[in-house]
């Protein structure tokens, strides 16, 4: 199925969203998340996908976000820095709020490194709606294994949130 | 078709489809069957919503879409770095990816700008990467619904995210219909009429009804006019949708059998 721009436009309405919050909780850094998600429509658009575009969106972007990542360890292994943390339009949490939020993102992170990295693309998938056979295409799997692979990531990812913390 | 032994216990991925509604019919109505007098099952299923929730409950806490003001790595993403291959120096220079990205997001622009394909969705989107409007929000939830009230029928009010909207129902049951329309409110309302075996579940983009095969109800949902979709999603069907003239006029599904 091609996607014509006017499909591309009802795509970006449905999905950017989703996709953003997807990447955000996928690398821990909303703006790389976003700069990610713009990517994956631009090449939704240069290249359009024969498969389904929901799925093919999200397989592209997670691809996107493993390759940035590792680029970025490299630099920090060079000695970079890295990105500069960008300017922030909305107001800065409190400082109860930061610690809470801190400590809620170190967390699931580590729950998240317990995962394989299709458990982990599945749960999160899953957590924006997506229905089995769309997680099936982007994963790579059949739609009968989605159950049994999302139910052990679940569980898993629950186990270790329930672990108090280890420094 | 194959007939099950009402005893047979379910599988976990069995049970895992009965939480995310993506049983067909015959699995659906056998699941019923055999949760109604099968207390191990009927844990596991227990077991693994309140799991399902305790992880929602926490990447929701987390916020990570949210922004950042502390960096906070994730170990998973720098383990699989670490197995990654060597990055030629071009790209430790800078990471590729945010190299040409702003070259190609303008050239593809300039085509969704044209009047005809450019939504106030996508505007907003280019006038937000030009630091020009203040991000979204996010949907937001104005009122739980009351699971005793809904049942007995009633009114939930919310917010839906703005775009596209997700109604999930549980199963096809004997009777009843499902009015879609978009109005002018700013709010989205789901008005339940008659409802018995039959109680919504409101989350941050989706509504999800959890009606048994056997319920009679008829629901009416009104959504804003941010709304400009509306995918239902019947357990074991194709996913419908509602957009367009449609939407702002009104549409009518059936849910019976």
């Amino acid at each position: 199925m091609s996607v014509t721009e006017q499909h591309a436009t009802e795509l970006y309405a449905e999905l950017y969203e989703p996709l953003r919050r997807y990447l955000a909780r996928f690398t821990g850094d909303a703006d790389l998340a976003a700069d990610i998600a713009q990517e994956a429509f631009v090449r939704l658009l240069e290249r359009p996908p024969e498969s389904a575009a929901r799925p093919w969106l999200f397989r592209v972007a997670t691809n996107l976000a493993r390759d940035d990542r590792r680029a970025r360890t490299r630099h920090r292994l060079l000695g970079f820095r890295g990105r500069a943390q960008l300017a922030h339009a909305d107001p800065p949490p409190s400082p109860e709020q930061a610690v809470d939020r801190t400590t809620a993102r170190q967390l699931v992170n580590r729950a998240l490194e317990a995962l394989s990295p299709k458990e982990r693309m599945a749960l999160l998938m899953r957590e924006e709606g997506f229905a089995h056979r769309e997680i099936a295409e982007a994963v790579g799997t059949t739609t009968g294994s989605v159950g049994t692979l999302l139910a052990r990531a679940i569980a898993k990812a629950a186990s270790r949130l329930q672990q108090p913390q280890e420094d | 078709m194959t007939t099950r032994i009402s005893s047979a216990h379910l599988e976990l991925d069995e049970l895992q489809r009965i939480l995310d509604n993506e049983c067909d019919i015959s699995e659906h109505t056998y699941a019923v069957t055999h949760l109604r007098t099968c207390s191990q099952c009927a844990a596991e299923l227990r077991t693994l919503e309140q799991q399902a929730a305790l992880v929602r409950g926490w990447l929701q806490q987390a916020a990570f879409e949210d922004g950042v003001a502390d960096e906070v790595a994730s170990p998973a993403l720098l383990r699989d770095a670490e197995r990654g291959r060597i990055v030629p120096m071009a790209s430790r220079r800078k990471p590729a990816l945010l190299d040409q990205s702003w070259l190609r997001v303008a050239a593809v622009l300039v085509l969704l700008a044209t009047p005809v394909a450019a939504s106030s969705d996508v505007r907003g989107w280019i006038a937000q990467r030009l630091g020009l409007a203040p991000v979204e929000p996010v949907n937001e939830v104005i009122a739980d619904p009351d699971p005793a009230s809904a049942r007995a029928g009633g009114v939930i009010r919310f917010v839906p995210a703005a775009g596209s909207f997700e109604l999930f129902i549980a199963s096809r049951q004997q009777a009843g219909t499902l009015e879609i329309v978009a109005g002018e409110q700013s709010d989205a309302v789901l008005q339940i009429d008659g409802a018995v075996g039959a109680g919504p579940i409101v989350s941050e983009h989706e509504l999800r009804i959890h009606n048994e095969s056997t319920s009679t109800a008829s629901y009416r949902l009104r959504v804003p006019a941010n709304v400009t979709r509306v995918v239902v999603r019947i357990a074991g069907e194709k996913a419908q949708q509602v957009e367009g003239v449609e939407l702002r006029e009104g549409v009518r599904l059936l849910l019976g059998n």
